[in-house]
């Protein structure tokens, strides 16, 4: 038995060895599918780590989100008065921000309105269709409404968001600038990653009030916050990131005053129940003097005190919805990968059906061909495997595992073709061949 | 030593059956030196690949020393070859792609598993067969008689019981053919048992036992 399979796998490779280019189109097939394998389930890893990473982190949270519900008379009392309601909201942003309850982030969608729109996908309400492209002209110059988020600093630390390249914000950015013209830092979505180069400036306009903009930092692609409106993360791709600035305590314009109001806008995120988390901040209110301000959480579903709506879930959702498309695109590949391999050995061994034939006619049992091309076959997948993890600088154990584990299930499904193949060989006929 | 009871071959092709060979009986002695005369379609080599079991009858029973070879398998007919056949065919049916001394050992390498041992064999049918000197060349580089002597050897390197020779010098000019059959005769001599097929009377006519067929029928037998 194991003569007749060592000189079936003699000339086989001696066979082969006259196929050499085919023999290097297999190779490099089998690493190709096994180096997107590796590059894909890398990517996988390495997100399902944040997952695990962030979950370690924050738990199952929920994000309830806080906001203003004024009403116009309100409004014009707030901007109006001797200050107290601006100072007591002031008190009220410090408190929620020292919560032992929850945690609260400022995250408010403000537009800036800058000299240049880049491209059209940064305009606010691109996705809705009702971007303004035109934009608007003030004393001859164009301005175009550009998406932007105002955020505080916990914000980097609540969601998966990173700076790739340049600076994050540091303290000082989150204070207000005194003096005019001032300047406003802003990080960058990756989507702006060649237009707008680091250390540039823009100029435009922040709540009506003219700023010149420094980028100071370019966001990864990878980067994702979550939108109270679309109840779901979504990237940062498409967004300017400016910090939610702190005013001077002396100054109470109306500029300021709008201001400090977004700054009640964000999200309570805490583990508790949203009656739970409505209930603390009444308590946070009551101690701070403020249950006269119209500001409060939004039920996240009226028709139940108990939704929740963790980010953990989204996150854990979209990851899923990432990886069926993932094992998908794999099975595709993978059943594209053994249906060509298969066809090109049926091929050869069409083409050598004569030799099959005469080593069988010699007296070779058909098992030892077939473990013949067996061996053959499986070195090929070998040094596919190599190149692909070679390639792909795989050192993960786990993984080089996982890949032989593919490499061997599509070795054993392209061999199904080949042993019906070589069974289906008339070797009266095969021996004749070429007479 | 070799006893074939009745036996057919059909063969069908898109849905029509076709009789290859019918109901043949035919018993060979060992020793013998057995022509099958025929023309082309005939059947004969459809009859040589029953008894090389290159191809399983479709009904009646085939007897080698006294064992039953109907029902084998694939491999244990494999077996079956290895150890008891030679086969020379028409075309030399050699591999293109290994060297003359490489084709010869083939059969060898499933029975001896000592290198030296096979290389003394083959080295020795070789010399038997004055092609020692093109041991390292490639079918290729061979002339037709010499590729039949390379085919020669190898069938007979393994000492085999039965030479089953189809047409094999129908591919050589009439001197190589005739060389090529008195190896044959050679061979007989020293014990073999030869089967020829051919459709060359005159060489059919030299068989010690000879038969005639037409239309997959045994037509007339000559035993000597």
């Amino acid at each position: 038995m194991k003569a007749s399979v060592r000189l079936s796998l003699d000339i086989i490779t001696w066979l082969l060895m006259k196929r050499k280019l085919i023999v290097l189109l297999l190779v490099l097939e089998v690493s190709i599918c096994l180096g997107l394998y590796a590059g894909l389930r890398t990517h996988q890893l390495r997100s399902k780590s944040k997952v695990d990473t962030y979950n370690a982190l924050h738990g199952e949270k929920s994000y309830f989100v806080l906001r203003e519900y004024m009403n116009d008379i309100d409004y014009q009392l707030y901007l109006k008065d001797d200050g107290s309601r601006y100072f007591s909201l002031l008190e009220l942003v410090n408190q929620l921000f020292l919560s032992d309850d929850f945690d609260f982030v400022v995250m408010r969608d403000q537009h800036l309105e800058l000299t240049n729109k880049v491209d059209d996908r940064f305009l606010l309400d691109y996705e809705s269709g009702n971007g303004n492209k035109d934009g608007f002209s003030c004393e001859g110059v164009q301005y175009y409404p550009l998406k932007c988020l105002q955020v505080s600093e916990e914000f980097f630390g609540e969601f998966i968001v990173s700076v790739e390249s340049g600076r994050a914000f540091s303290s000082d950015d989150y204070i207000a600038p005194t003096q005019r013209p001032a300047t406003i830092p802003i990080l960058l979505g990756n989507g702006y990653k060649d237009f707008l180069p680091i250390g540039s400036r823009q100029s435009g306009f922040y709540m009506d009030q003219y700023f010149s903009f420094e980028v100071v930092g370019l966001l990864s692609k990878e980067s994702f916050f979550f939108s109270r409106e679309a109840n779901k993360l979504v990237p940062c791709e498409n967004y300017i990131i400016m910090p939610a600035m702190i005013p001077n305590l002396t100054s109470t314009t109306h500029f300021d005053r709008a201001r400090i109001l977004q700054l009640a806008e964000g999200l309570i995120v805490t583990k508790m129940p949203f009656k739970q988390a409505e209930n603390a901040l009444s308590e946070t209110k009551r101690a701070t003097n403020t249950t006269h301000l119209n500001i409060g959480i939004a039920d996240p579903n009226p028709s139940t005190d108990e939704h929740n709506t963790t980010i953990f879930d989204t996150y854990s959702s979209m990851n899923d919805s990432i990886l069926i498309g993932i094992a998908l695109s794999l099975a595709n590949l993978i059943w594209v990968s053994v249906f060509t391999i298969s066809i090109t050995i049926r091929r050869i061994i069409n083409e050598k059906r004569h030799e099959i034939g005469l080593l069988q006619m010699l007296g070779t049992p058909t098992y030892a061909i077939f473990a013949g091309i067996c061996i053959t076959l499986g070195a090929v997948f070998i040094a596919g495997w190599g190149i692909a993890a070679l390639v792909n600088g795989v050192s993960n154990i786990s993984l080089l595992v996982e890949m032989a584990a593919v490499s061997t299930l599509m070795l054993l499904l392209s061999l199904v073709a080949v042993f019906a193949e070589i069974m289906n060989i008339d070797i009266a006929l095969a021996v004749k061949g070429k007479e | 030593m070799i006893s074939l009871q009745n036996v057919s071959k059909v063969y069908s092709k898109a849905g029509k059956e076709f009789a290859a060979i019918r109901n043949i009986n035919l018993d060979i002695s060992k020793g013998d030196f057995v022509t099958i005369f025929g023309k082309s379609g005939c059947g004969k080599s459809t009859l040589l690949n029953i008894i090389g079991t290159l191809t399983s009858p479709t009904q009646g029973g085939y007897l080698f020393n006294g064992k039953d070879l109907t029902h084998l398998s694939r491999n244990e007919q494999a077996l079956f070859r290895n150890q008891h056949v030679g086969f020379v065919l028409q075309n030399s049916a050699l591999i293109p792609d290994i060297t003359a001394f490489h084709n010869i050992i083939i059969p060898l390498k499933l029975t001896m598993p000592r290198n030296p041992q096979r290389r003394h064999v083959a080295e020795e049918v070789m010399e038997w067969l004055q092609i020692y000197e093109k041991r390292n060349n490639y079918p290729n580089e061979l002339s037709g008689g010499e590729q039949q002597r390379v085919a020669i050897a190898r069938a007979i390197v393994t000492n085999p019981s039965v030479i089953l020779a189809d047409e094999p010098t129908g591919a050589l000019d009439v001197a190589t053919g005739f060389q090529v059959f008195e190896l044959l005769q050679k061979l007989n001599e020293k014990g073999t048992t030869v089967i020829l097929v051919t459709h060359d009377m005159e060489m059919a006519s030299q068989g010690k036992s000879r038969y005639a067929m037409r239309d997959g029928e045994i037509v007339s037998a000559d035993i000597s």
